[in-house]
């Protein structure tokens, strides 16, 4: 009996081994909330989350072998789902240390559970073949982030970032909640596949076929669904014009801290949209096309006013909160190409390897960031970074090489991943929206060159400045550490992006077993 | 002699190693320039023996069989980018239309590095190492078939670029490495997007395959709109005006070697992309659109230039202009469509990048001794510096087309092409008569520095000797023009085999030929 065969035992016992790194990962959460009231140390709990997340990913990546087989259902195992079990828990892995660094040892164990819960969280959103479980996912990602944001700071400006998360973050989970239980209604099931494969689009055409049916007005109805549930993930996303709790929380917590909301929600968001969307799998347009408009002009709102909003701003985490909703927008813009069919690879894996390559990137920022962060002189205007090119040349390299990476420059996995993405718009196929679509890749441009203002800025500020002032003492060199790993990676994989690029391939169907770069030497004699 | 391959690969990380030295080596001054200049020797010898075999072969060939496709190459396959996307690989060849180009770069960067002593200051590691690494991503710009191989290159020149300028210019100098970044990779992201429009359709970006696919109709960009997108880059990199902005005081920030650098090479790649990109794969377009926009931004850069660098207080943003109103002849020409026009393209980059980087090291070197280049404080300088200001006046003669020189001969065939295919009828007798004024007024504002600044008498009677580095850069620089001004068709030759191959398009789409033959890379080596 081969690995892959203990999988594809049905019933009680294989779900449990196939949802095995979710589950173990929140088992280890349990474990660790209720080890920390005995046993107290950042090492240890540190260590234990490392150990778990590792295990996790080693888990899933065993689990979508050669013989994997796709099934939708309560749970969803396709390519979405393999690839977000994946990077998930190694991206926990980069922010798990980030994070138990900032701590003290008293609440590392707490921290560490919530981090796992999070990531768990953002597995199971991606497993969500049910809008129930879908609910769960997320919040089982927002949950723990409240009590993080809680933990991370303790004065008054902690408190206010803390409360107005939590506040719009319920708020968004009643948006979406509203938005499902119209898609309930429509369908009388919760399955995602009822939404997004047959029920609706067939319900309409029904309707549409039988005018003296009047028992909803479905269209329109479908249509405040669909504003509901994009405006309840459009939170998590901080897609613009729900981002208004970004800058102010971002600024109010810890550098550790704002790296974690700049990926983990934004992550949980992004995919569950794939999930209800019907994105992961491309059978028709379950809301009539109406998605795809919505999707556009979310995209190009936020990438544009999130990159021009981030230029006036003189608080560093205030401007990296604006360039994670931009980001986020480049994300969305990938979304809005559509789903893989069988002419063009679609835009959920451009998406999904945009969103690998933002969180290293991103990660990497904040890291350095919490590593030059002395609570006596902290980091927090973008002047502060002056001068850093001389004072801690490997520090300022790895957030240059990162930031570099987030305005897109070559040889970096950013520049491959807008690559993507723009390719993605271009090869979509002919069709009434595709001068929209055209004119999206346009705009991607458009805002990478005004994107390219604030992050040039900052390292602009690092190389060629002198220092205004004194300077504090860098933190614990872990979090260097993780950000010079971080750099590697964005590095690495710009050279090779193979190894990623194999992950966030999305197919029609099932996944694709194309190992995307073989490098192979073909030198000429 | 080693293969074609191995070279191929050594011109271009010759450098690139060189840098990775010369930062180990940091804060020793001697030490640091003196391996830089090794490293930079080197490459120039390899590419020399690239540059060399690949001219006579095509002087000796040209009349035979041999296709542009049949190249020495060094080629590792990158798979494609993104699912189903286009293949990318990195591949290194050479054609008639790069080879002067890396002799130009790797002489002109040899003859950089050399005068590069006065200007490194406390980090001459560091701004050894840049100055390399800049040399080094240029050639795998010039040498690589792959396209987009190619716009990542052309890309990452910016950040020793922007380094070097902010780091070692004058007192605006953050300024102008932000403006000189930002207004680059504006144009350049826009070329991104044009060049993965035209790559979807060809499923590679190879360019020999980007060439012989005809996509029209195809994709959801028009060829028109991703031909503008192509050349936005370009022209903001050359630069054109009215995309000129950030040239003038970058020029005048940057330490005057870097500053013959960015004009004698970095300014060919802008027109290398046009000349690659634009004529050899989108020359319908180019007739269409390209004569009209590049035609028109070409004579307005090369009048205005003029213009400007009449009124310039400085010598350096006199050079600047001037370079700005001289690359417009270029341009020109390879809007032309016209054989001996795009030939003439071909050699006038080469012959300008050498004129210029002459101009720039012999102002670096007077500069390094009066600390100024304002031209109101220069009086006599022939009179004080008798080889180098000597030097300087024969490059300004070169610069100004005296016949016998080499810019003669590129300005000549440039404006051959461009009276000769109608792109003159085109644009209208405004523009005729710019072009024509723009001649008259390059040798007005070149005589008056010269008249100014070189002759007439001293105002000090220092005599300053040159010192026979400086001599041997110069004289080197000054011994290639009057080579490239005697005997051009050597150079003009090179690029036969690829013009050619133009002619033979021209035709093809005149009767349309339904199979666009794809030949499978039948690369050759030299050997054989």
């Amino acid at each position: 009996m081969s690995i892959q065969q203990v999988f594809d035992v049905t019933g009680f016992v294989g779900l449990t081994l196939r949802a095995g790194p979710e589950l173990g990962l929140l088992a280890l959460a349990c474990l660790v909330f209720l080890g920390g009231t005995f046993l107290q140390g950042r090492l240890l709990w540190g260590l234990a989350g490392m150990l778990g997340l590792g295990f996790a990913a080693g888990f899933s990546a065993i689990q979508s072998g050669p013989s994997f087989s796709p099934t939708r259902d309560f749970f969803c195992f396709d390519d979405v789902s393999s690839c977000v079990r994946l990077i998930v828990p190694l991206l926990g892995m980069l922010m798990l240390p980030i994070l138990v660094a900032e701590t003290d040892n008293g609440r590392a164990a707490d921290i560490v559970g919530c981090t796992l819960c999070a990531c768990a969280g953002v597995s199971l959103t991606s497993m969500a073949g049910d809008l129930i479980l879908l609910f769960l996912g997320l919040e089982a990602v927002s949950i723990p982030t409240y009590v993080m944001l809680y933990l991370a700071r303790h004065d008054r400006r902690g408190q206010e970032a803390t409360l107005k998360y939590f506040m719009l973050s319920v708020f968004s989970s009643a948006l979406f909640l509203f938005g499902a239980s119209y898609l309930y209604g429509l369908t009388g099931q919760t399955r995602l596949t009822a939404v997004s494969s047959n029920g609706l689009s067939r319900g309409i055409l029904e309707l549409l076929a039988d005018p003296s049916s009047q028992r909803f007005d479905m269209p329109r109805t479908l249509a405040v669904a669909l504003i509901f549930v994009v405006a309840g993930l459009g939170m998590k996303i901080t897609a613009i014009p729900f981002h208004f709790y970004a800058p102010d929380v971002y600024q109010g917590t810890s550098p550790g801290m704002a790296g974690f909301l700049s990926w983990f929600p934004k992550a949980a968001g992004l995919i569950a949209l794939v999930r209800v969307l019907g994105l992961a799998h491309g059978h028709g347009e379950p809301f009539g096309g109406m998605d795809g408009t919505l999707i556009w002009i979310l995209a190009v709102v936020t990438m544009t006013l999130g990159n021009c909003l981030a230029i006036w701003q003189g608080n560093l985490r205030r401007m990296l909160a604006y360039s994670g909703v931009a980001q986020g927008g480049y994300m969305l813009a990938s979304l809005a190409v559509g789903p893989a069919t069988h002419q063009h690879g679609g835009g959920v894996g451009p998406m999904l390897f945009y969103l690998a390559a933002y969180g290293i990137m991103s990660l990497g920022t904040f890291a350095i960031i919490a590593y030059l962060n002395d609570p006596e002189m902290p980091v927090e205007h973008i002047d502060d970074l002056a001068g850093l090119g001389s004072r801690a040349p490997i520090a300022s390299w790895s957030l240059a090489v990162c930031l570099l990476g987030m305005l897109g420059l070559p040889l970096t996995v950013g520049f491959i991943a807008k690559a993507q993405v723009l390719l993605a718009t271009l090869a979509s196929p002919m069709s009434a929206g595709s001068s929209l679509i055209g004119i999206l890749g346009l705009l991607i441009v458009f805002n990478a060159a005004v994107g390219a203002w604030y992050y040039l800025g900052l390292v602009h500020r690092m190389f060629l400045r002198r220092p205004l002032g004194p300077q504090g003492k860098c933190g614990p060199s872990v979090q260097l550490a993780t950000g010079l790993v971080c750099a590697i990676l964005t590095v690495f994989l710009g050279i090779v992006p193979g190894w990623l690029g194999q992950w966030t391939l999305i197919r029609q169907g099932g996944r694709v077993h194309a190992i995307v770069p073989a490098v192979t030497m073909v030198a000429k004699p | 002699m080693p293969n074609a391959a191995t070279l191929l690969i050594l011109v271009p990380l010759l450098p690139i190693l060189g840098a990775v030295v010369c930062l180990a080596v940091g804060s020793r001054r001697a030490m640091a320039c003196y391996m830089a200049e090794t490293f930079l020797l080197l490459a120039l010898a390899a590419g020399t023996m690239l540059v060399w075999n690949q001219a006579t072969l095509a002087e000796h060939s040209a009349l035979s069989s041999r296709t542009p496709d049949e190249l020495p190459s060094f080629e590792i396959s990158l798979g494609r980018l993104g699912d189903r996307g286009p293949k990318v690989a990195f591949s290194l060849a050479i054609d008639g239309l790069n080879a002067w180009l890396v002799f130009l770069t790797l002489g002109v960067g040899a003859a950089v590095v050399a005068c590069s002593k006065s200007w490194v200051g406390e980090y001459p590691g560091a701004a050894m190492a840049l100055l390399l690494l800049a040399i080094g991503f240029t050639l795998m710009a010039f040498l690589s078939m792959d396209m987009l191989v190619f716009y990542v290159f052309f890309e990452l020149t910016l950040i020793p670029m922007f380094l070097l300028v902010g780091i070692w210019g004058g007192p605006d100098r953050q300024i102008a490495a932000q403006r000189m970044f930002l207004y680059t990779l504006a144009g350049g992201l826009c070329t991104l997007l044009g060049l993965l429009a035209l790559a979807v359709p060809a499923g590679d970006f190879n360019w020999t395959i980007l060439r012989h696919s005809d996509s029209a109709g195809e994709g959801i960009f028009s060829r028109q709109l991703i031909f503008v997108l192509l050349m936005a880059g370009f022209v903001v990199k050359t630069p054109l005006v009215p995309f000129h902005t950030w040239q003038a005081i970058t020029y005048v920030q940057a330490p005057t070697p870097v500053t013959a650098f960015l004009s004698a090479v970095m300014a060919k790649l802008g027109l290398y992309g046009m000349l690659r990109l634009g004529v050899f794969v989108m020359p319908h377009e180019m007739q269409t659109v390209g004569a009209y926009l590049l035609g028109s931004f070409a004579v307005a850069s090369i009048v205005y230039g003029a213009l400007c660098a009449f009124g310039s207080r400085d010598v350096k943003s006199l050079l600047a202009y001037s370079s700005l109103s001289h690359l417009g002849y270029v341009v020109l020409g390879l809007v032309s469509l016209d054989p001996s026009g795009i030939q003439g393209a071909i050699f006038h980059m080469v012959a300008h990048g050498v004129v210029t980087a002459g101009l720039l090291l012999a102002a670096g070197m007077i500069e390094a001794h009066e600390h100024t280049l304002v031209r109101t404080d220069l009086k006599g300088l022939l009179a004080r510096y008798p080889a180098v200001g000597g030097l300087f006046v024969f490059f300004c003669l070169a610069s100004v087309g005296v016949p016998g020189l080499s810019q003669f001969v590129g300005e000549f065939m440039c404006l051959f092409g461009f009276f000769n295919s109608g792109v003159a009828t085109l644009l209208g007798p405004i523009a005729v008569f710019g072009v024509m004024a723009g001649l008259f007024l390059g040798g007005w504002y070149t005589m008056t520095l010269i008249q100014e600044s070189f002759s007439g008498a001293p105002e000090s009677d220092e005599l300053v000797p040159a010192t026979p580095r400086q001599l041997v850069v110069l004289g080197s620089l000054a011994v290639v023009v009057l080579w490239l001004g005697l005997s051009p068709q050597f150079v003009l030759e090179t690029s036969g085999p690829e013009i050619k191959l133009l002619e033979h398009r021209h035709q093809s789409t005149a009767t349309p030929v339904a199979s666009a033959v794809v030949p499978d890379a039948g690369h050759r080596t030299f050997a054989e």
